[in-house]
């Protein structure tokens, strides 16, 4: 089983969207597929999903206080995937955020051993993708999924607060962690990937992150994707839009990556 | 971390011992051991004897003419030279008289325990429970030496474990199980305590 983290320097990158399509093209490829929201301080999987209320969430698992089989929903039988999709919603009611944001370090310590817990018991049911869509930046819960995980896929945007921010954390997080990582710049305006603007953005790419980390790709930016409100797994509702069949490409990229630890 | 100290006299006589492990075999009987393997090694090999590995623990052997200075310890690298002579020398100092005139029974060498407790830093001495300082969450782990990241993890995971499990997890000896346990208990990041005869490593 691969055990990754879906991560940025900053919010807004459209991490839950890559995470929940790129678990569902996994999952239509018949992978077993488990997903985790773990920003308990934005949680949005669950809109995406379209799902509503539950009667527990991710936060419970982490306090010990539910198992993992009661805070997975199957969403895979629901859209009659070839593999399974499990998905984990983080808890969106106000009180929740304002009780997690109020947990100390022993807390934080708990929580990520019962995501270690986790990821031994998925790999033990077979699953072969364990995706945590993380919080964005520096907290206990991005960098707990960040330990957890085997590979962390950064997601940036074209421009310089991201370029900084991801090269502070591929030298002060990543690094001393010996995380291997993919960088995927999403939202990219097309005009930057036609002809010569193209040549100089990846030149200018490499300049900054080569030998740091490994080039996932650049996705334009789609009008399909903010066109759904955010309340639809595109990859699972409309598979033939170009956002999907870019995203595919990104997924066999991922599927084939070999990292030095592998 | 240190768990004995033991001082011998010619003829392998041990007239002082510090025990900091209550597991340790009888500080006599250990040192006749180390008296006679001193004595083979002296013999067969023309040399003085200065460690043994035995059963994962680290026997340093000094000897100061008057006396063997004899430190038990986990690690290799855990007692320098500089200690031992210390300890050694120490011990001359203050009963060097009494050992040159065949004194090996003396109720007061055992004084020489409050000096060694002094002489010897805090965090080498073995203590048979010891609770983390600090927690081992992620941004401890961030921080740990690359080498340690992994038991760190299986021990974040697990909560409790022995140098055993350890080992066979991570599919590491079990001398380099222990000693990367004990660097996170030196570190205050694990504890570590008894249970019957298990040394059991916790977060």
């Amino acid at each position: 089983m691969r055990t990754f983290a879906i991560h940025s320097y900053k919010g807004g990158t459209g991490k839950t969207t890559l995470a929940a399509n790129l678990a569902a093209i996994m999952a239509k490829k018949g992978h077993d597929v488990a997903i985790l929201d773990t920003d308990f301080q934005a949680p949005s999987l669950h809109t995406l999903f379209g799902i509503a209320t539950r009667s527990c969430y991710v936060n419970d698992f982490l306090s010990e206080k539910v198992k993992h089989t009661e805070v997975l929903t199957d969403i895979g039988s629901t859209f009659d995937l070839s593999g399974k999709l499990f998905v984990g919603f983080s808890d969106p009611n106000v009180e929740a955020i304002r009780e997690q944001l109020a947990k100390d370090r022993k807390w934080h310590m708990q929580a990520i051993s019962q995501l270690l817990v986790l990821k031994q018991k998925l790999e033990k049911e077979g699953f072969d993708y364990f995706i945590l869509d993380s919080a964005p930046g520096v907290h206990y819960s991005s960098v707990n999924t960040i330990v957890v995980s085997d590979f962390t896929i950064i997601v940036a945007k074209i421009d310089n607060f991201d370029f900084d921010g991801t090269a502070h954390l591929l030298d002060e997080l990543y690094g001393p962690l010996n995380k291997d990582t993919m960088l995927l710049f999403n939202k990219v305006v097309p005009n930057l990937l036609e002809g010569k603007s193209s040549a100089g953005l990846i030149e200018m790419v490499k300049e900054m992150f080569e030998g740091k980390t490994q080039l996932l790709g650049f996705l334009p930016c789609y009008c399909n994707v903010p066109l759904g409100m955010g309340s639809e797994v595109l990859a699972l509702t409309q598979p033939d839009l170009p956002f999907i069949a870019k995203l595919i490409e990104i997924e066999q990229k991922i599927e084939a990556a070999e990292f030095p630890g592998d | 971390m240190i768990r004995a100290v033991y001082i011998l006299v010619s003829g392998g006589v041990c007239v002082f011992s510090r025990s900091y492990d209550p597991e340790l075999a009888d500080p006599y009987l250990l040192s006749s051991f180390v008296s006679a393997m001193a004595s083979f090694s002296k013999e067969a090999m023309g040399d003085d004897l200065r460690g043994i590995e035995s059963d994962g623990k680290f026997i340093f052997i000094a000897d100061h003419k008057q006396v063997t200075t004899v430190v038990i310890a986990d690690g290799p690298d855990e007692v320098t030279s500089t200690l031992i002579d210390y300890i050694g020398l120490n011990f001359i100092s203050r009963f060097g008289k009494d050992i040159q005139q065949g004194r090996q029974n003396l109720p007061i060498f055992d004084k020489f325990t409050e000096v060694l407790d002094k002489l010897i830093p805090e965090h080498l001495k073995f203590t048979d429970s010891v609770k983390p300082r600090e927690p081992l969450d992620s941004l401890a782990i961030v921080e740990l030496p690359k080498e340690l990241k992994d038991i760190a993890m299986l021990l974040v995971r697990e909560r409790s474990i022995t140098e055993k499990k350890a080992a066979l997890e991570l599919g590491i000896s079990l001398k380099k199980s222990t000693r990367l346990l004990e660097k996170l208990v030196n570190l205050g990041r694990a504890g570590r305590k008894l249970e019957g005869r298990n040394v059991i490593y916790f977060v």
